[in-house]
């Protein structure tokens, strides 16, 4: 167990390392200077910081090094176009990201694996070949053109959710976490159930975009996983046995479906991640992705740079957790090799 | 004194024809496949098929919708655009430009991606443990978001895009062969060959290369439908095909400006990619079932 | 394949999972469409009353004086500062702002102002002013701009191209401080269109007091950015890309009824910004697009008003460059596009033809001008004559964003260059993000733009000076980099007189020489639109300028019945 988790460990902190050595060398690859990709523009320019001295040096290992210790800092440097420090702004879009990703993922699990169950079990039924096709259709939804058609369904044509935004602007609610649905319970606002109930209705739409394709692939990826553990040995034996089928389900299929799911789960996060930024710009939800393609269309290189280096660390983060997860309930894990 | 006819009673079909007899078993599979050809036609014929170039601008007729809508022309069966393009012939070239991109990403992606596949399916200990680090890292960074480092450093249009996208795709291809060499390896038949004093390669060439092709197909199938969504969505955003480029998704993001008066504008292109994708998505699931059925007999 | 005695009892078990599934997703729909009857309830508080306005861009600055892009004006302008004259919104006449009375001498050299007392700048979070606007607040506000020297003069740029574009720091003699309440402007020549420039967009007044405290921070640069003026509402927050917040100025000088809040909702794209009408995310929106009003006249919950507007759209060419210097290729190139289709396409009818730089609402307008039309034999043969009988690669500069003036510049740049395909000229079309595209026209990057201007003032020397003159070109509004020093003395010699007759005969000149000389092609001369939600009350269209909140109201409810309007445009 404890051998696991410190693998894992060493394994996030390699990957970690990389990104960040990425991250470093995107700085020579943009187009310009590399000491203003990595900085970015100010007001009053840096020129006399151990950063500066270093690419003056032209020492690229110290380069290396005092970028670093900027990143542990807090000190990400500045964007070109708004020329504000990057710390702050990730910061405020991040949480909003995070929130959408949580209820389209939590609403993918909680529809798609029950479904891919059912699926799973009713193999070659025609409740399974039901669920099947339609998730089939499902993933094959480009997920902006969703999108697109769920505001002009919802919004134009029925009036009845709101297309832009996390919030109504008139709600001037203070960000302390930044995740909306908390700030508006934890705030004095006079008006804070509309708040909450606003915040909710912005919320739908964008949720059902991202989860519509999540929700699918879950499925499938569920309902393969039960079809192969149904059709093992030990089930059938179990089944022979005459075992109840709450009890075969709960001791063996869930718990050796889940090993093969997690994994392909924690692919699937790239993904995820994928279709929540396109998500964000059509419904123009001001988080990571939508200020990141902003970014990309204002050539604003050091925000590019942060961007991508923190939006992967928290998807190498979190496709690493599932799999190490996978791996401490994994029964056989201690006769397989490790890479 | 050996009976030829012996074998002949039997019908032993090639791994080929078997896979087909069983593909063919499941009737939407055909269906697919009929729709992906239909695709493939018009995206290889596409340019004798349109009745009008695609930047022909008609500006008598501007914003026309289609043909079976009261206001609709013969002569634009699709309707037209804001300026007066024909829809139809758009939508055709758009095909041929959306998926031919995203064949040659997968193309790339394949080739790379086996390449590397097999040297880490081969090596072992420190060099693959390395290996399959830096590639599990570059798996799990998000498609877009290499597309979005590729546009920063080389500007935009359809060539990077295909390229960011093949780049994006090639650790799933580096998987699929790296496991299943792994995986070949410990079977039987190869340790008899080893046994017989095969080397790697000659293991490699003789048994395993053979048996991956059906692996790289069922990938590279689904990879396609991958590519193409991801090209579309590139185009929609700006960051891959530019607007003079007939591009499924830059035709959405085009039409979002007459969204609401002209919605056929969004949803035809969006139609056209969504049954291109489920089409190959229905003969990948297909030829999957088909080859795990073919191995189970 | 099968799984035993189980499937049934598996079956009955998840069919009641997925029974109780879809009741959940009923759920949801219902509290879906619960919505609409409170959606009026909420709108009834105070706290939460405000006008959402969805504006085109990002402001550069909260500042109109050292920038001339009109979101920076709309930003700012109006809602957070005052001038000392302002311009009455119907008659275009010149009304008091801040200057509550002015008097000019007999020579038209020396304006004395008198100024308003009991005027409160903002208070906010950054700053609390100790004193009431007065002289020296108009003395800094100039000086500012006047003065290289002042301390101020270089912080955030030192550039202030609208006045450049006027030559106003050459024509301004002194400003003085007379008393705490009048000041005193020398000129050194009689400028008949001076008063009509202190009243437009630019010439805000801004707080001394502020300036002296932001010094001794040393954070001068906050100025432009944390804005303290005497304006209707007061600055509260801006988000890039996201919005711009703004809270009631409670002691402003003027009685108006207005909203707690003012919401700038930044929608770059003018179809998200229509939809978000629709839906009434937006009460306002800047630029319909001229595809939607037709949709928007039919819609009884939204009101448009239209108007002539003061403004110009072109085609400049960039005449330092060859070929484009020869007044052949010009006139060729300008033979070669069909207005027409393109007033059709790109503006659908909702502009009139241009044949000159002023509208016809101008008194500078010549009706006697002949309009060029779409002969390409004889662009051809002007071209063979130039000699480029075989013709040229040219790129053509397309603005970026949406202006009244030009809805759709990419658009309309993939007409010109089919067009000018027909006449052998390869067009290569070029579009940037809205700052680098500014920078790469002032560096004269540019073979050919489509841009325009809109008018600040009623006044024609408006169109013609920043246009046109050679003192344009470094200011970066002349675009088509012209200077043509007999064009240059007309339009000198028409505002050092006051006798309109006499200025009129100077712009007829004026207006034969660009006719002749085709610096640019002009295209249309559109019209201004305000679209709103029918609760907006009081949001006019300002012929001279940006957009004004200061008397916007917002009824509380949302009215349903309202007669649609039926009039058709």
């Amino acid at each position: 167990m404890l051998n696991t988790l410190v693998r894992y460990f060493n394994l996030i902190v390699i990957t970690l390392f990389i990104l960040l050595l990425i991250s470093f060398s995107l700085a020579y690859f943009f187009p310009g200077d590399p000491y203003t990709n990595l900085t970015g523009k100010m007001l009053l320019a840096d020129t006399d910081g151990p950063l500066a001295a270093a690419f003056r040096e032209g020492n690229v290992l110290q380069q290396f090094w005092y970028y670093v210790q900027n990143l542990t800092m807090g000190n990400w440097g500045h964007s070109f176009s708004s020329a504000l420090p990057l710390y702050d702004q990730i910061f405020q879009t991040l949480p909003a990201t995070l929130e959408l990703t949580f209820y389209a993922s939590t609403l993918s699990l909680v529809i798609g694996i029950p479904c891919g169950m059912l699926a799973g079990f009713l193999h070659h039924k025609k409740t399974d070949y039901t669920f099947m096709s339609m998730s089939m259709v499902m993933v094959s939804f480009p997920v902006f053109w969703l999108a697109l058609l769920l505001i002009l369904i919802f919004s134009l044509q029925l009036n009845l959710l709101p297309m832009s935004g996390r919030l109504s602007l008139l709600y001037d609610i203070p960000e302390t976490s930044g995740f909306v649905l908390i700030d508006i319970i934890n705030s004095s606002h006079p008006d804070r159930d509309a708040a909450l109930y606003d915040a909710i209705q912005h919320l739908i739409l964008p949720t059902i975009a991202v989860s519509f394709i999540t929700t699918a692939v879950f499925l499938r990826t569920t309902r393969r996983a039960i079809v192969d553990v149904m059709a093992t040995e030990y089930i059938k034996t179990a089944q022979t046995r005459g075992l109840p089928f709450y009890v075969i389900f709960s001791r063996h299929v869930l718990r050796n479906a889940m090993l093969s799911i997690l994994p392909l789960l924690a692919i699937q996060i790239s993904t995820l991640v994928t279709n929540v930024m396109i998500v964000e710009t059509v419904f123009s939800w001001p988080g990571v992705g939508h200020w990141l393609i902003q970014a990309i269309y204002e050539r604003d290189y050091p925000a590019i740079r942060i961007g991508m280096l923190l939006v992967s660390s928290i998807v190498v983060f979190f496709a690493m957790s599932l799999e190490c997860i996978s791996r401490l309930i994994d029964p056989s894990r201690d006769n397989k090799k490790y890479a | 004194m050996p009976d030829v006819n012996l074998y002949d009673d039997e019908f032993h079909p090639s791994p080929w024809q078997s896979t087909w007899r069983e593909f063919k078993q499941s009737h939407i599979a055909l269906v697919g496949l009929t729709t992906l050809s239909f695709f493939v036609v018009l995206a290889i014929l596409g340019p004798i098929l349109t009745p009008y170039a695609p930047d022909l601008q008609n500006t008598t007729a501007l914003l026309l919708p289609p043909a079976w809508h009261d206001n609709g022309s013969v002569l634009h069966l699709l309707g037209t655009d804001v300026l007066g393009r024909d829809m139809l012939s758009r939508i055709i070239y758009g095909i041929q430009v959306t998926f031919g991109g995203a064949v040659g990403a997968v193309l790339f992606a394949l080739i790379i991606g086996t390449a590397f596949g097999v040297i880490a399916g081969m090596t072992s200990g420190v060099r693959s443990s390395i290996l399959n680090h830096v590639l599990d890292t570059f798996m799990v960074i998000p498609s877009l978001l290499i597309a979005i480092i590729i546009v920063a450093i080389l500007g935009v249009g359809l060539s990077n895009a295909v390229l960011a996208i093949g780049l994006a795709l090639i650790p799933r291809f580096v998987h699929a062969t790296r496991n299943f060499i792994k995986e070949e390896f410990n079977k039987d038949y190869i340790k008899t060959a080893r046994l017989d004093g095969a080397s790697s390669v000659q293991i490699y060439f003789k048994n395993i290369l053979p048996n991956m092709i059906d692996v790289i197909i069922v990938q590279g199938t689904l990879a396609i439908s991958v590519a193409i969504l991801d090209i579309a969505a590139l185009g929609f955003l700006n960051l891959g095909a530019q607007t003079l480029l007939p591009e499924l998704g830059v035709m959405i993001s085009e039409g979002l400006a007459t969204a609401y008066i002209a919605p056929w504008n969004i949803l035809l292109p969006g139609l056209s990619i969504f049954l291109m994708v489920i089409s190959i998505n229905v003969v990948g699931d297909g030829l999957r079932s088909a080859l795990r059925n073919r191995m189970s007999q | 394949m099968s799984l035993g005695q189980c499937p049934n009892t598996a079956y009955s078990r998840y069919r009641s999972v997925a029974i109780g599934m879809l009741s959940m997703f009923a759920l949801l729909g219902i509290t879906a469409c619960s919505d609409i009857t409170e959606d009026t309830v909420k709108q009834q508080h105070s706290s939460t009353s405000g006008i959402i306005y969805c504006s085109e861009s990002n402001p550069g600055f909260f500042n109109p004086q050292i920038d001339t892009s009109s979101t920076t004006s709309d930003a700012s302008a109006h809602q957070i500062y005052s001038r000392l004259l302002d311009f009455d919104e119907q008659t275009g006449r010149i009304i008091p702002g801040l200057a509550t009375s002015w008097l000019v001498s007999k020579d038209g050299l020396t304006y004395t102002f008198q100024l308003r007392r009991n005027v409160a700048f903002h208070t906010t979070e950054y700053f609390q002013p100790s004193r009431n606007f007065n002289a020296d607040d108009v003395i800094f506000s100039f000086q500012r701009w006047l003065d290289e020297d002042h301390p101020y003069h270089t912080v955030n740029g030192g550039l202030y191209p609208y006045f450049d574009s006027l030559n106003l720091a050459q024509t301004i003699k002194s400003v003085k401080r007379i008393n705490g309440y009048r000041v005193e402007i020398t000129l050194y020549q009689p400028d008949s269109s001076f008063l009509a420039n202190l009243a437009t967009d630019f010439a805000a007044i801004l707080s001394a007091q502020y300036a002296a405290y932001l010094s001794a921070l040393n954070k001068p640069g906050d100025i432009d950015y944390l804005p303290i003026g005497t304006g209707p509402y007061r600055f509260k927050e801006f988000r890039k890309d996201q919005f711009i917040r703004y809270s009631q100025h409670p002691q402003y000088w003027q009685q108006t009824e207005r909203p707690e809040h003012l919401i700038f909702d930044i929608t770059p794209s003018s179809s998200l910004r229509f939809a978000k009408l629709i839906t009434g995310e937006c009460d306002t929106i800047a630029y319909p697009s001229q595809t939607e009003l037709e949709v928007m006249q039919a819609n009884p919950r939204i009101t448009v008003q239209e108007e002539p507007g003061l403004n110009i759209g072109f085609w400049a060419f960039n005449t330092s460059k060859a070929p484009f210097n020869d007044p052949k290729v010009r006139r060729a190139l300008a033979l070669a596009i069909d207005k027409s289709t393109i007033l059709d396409a790109i503006y659908f009818n909702s502009a009139t033809r241009a044949r000159s730089i002023v509208p016809p609402a101008s008194w500078a307008f010549s009706p006697n001008i002949t309009d060029l039309n779409y002969n390409p034999v004889e662009a051809r043969r002007l071209l063979k004559e130039a000699g480029y009988a075989n013709g040229f690669n040219m790129n053509l500069f397309a603005m970026p964003v949406v202006r009244d003036y030009n809805p759709d510049a990419p658009r309309m740049a993939e007409l010109i260059r089919s067009y000018l395909a027909d006449i052998n000229i390869a067009v290569d079309i070029q579009t940037s993000d809205w700052d680098k595209f500014r920078a790469d026209l002032s560096a004269g990057k540019h073979d050919s733009v489509l841009i325009g201007w809109s008018a600040d003032n009623g006044d024609p020397d408006n169109f013609y000076r920043p246009l046109l003159t050679c003192s344009a070109i470094p200011s970066g509004t002349n675009r088509a980099m012209w200077c043509h020093p007999e064009f240059d003395a007309i339009v000198n010699a028409a505002i050092a007189t006051n006798d309109i007759d006499e200025r009129k005969a100077y712009y007829q000149t004026a207006n034969e020489i660009i006719a002749r000389e085709i610096p640019l092609t002009p295209i249309a001369h559109a019209f201004r639109y305000r679209v709103h939600n029918n609760n907006i009350k009081g949001l006019t269209i300002n012929p001279y300028g940006g957009i004004r909140f200061a008397n916007v109201q917002k009824t509380p409810k949302v009215q349903q019945v309202q007669k649609p309007q039926q009039e058709s445009r």
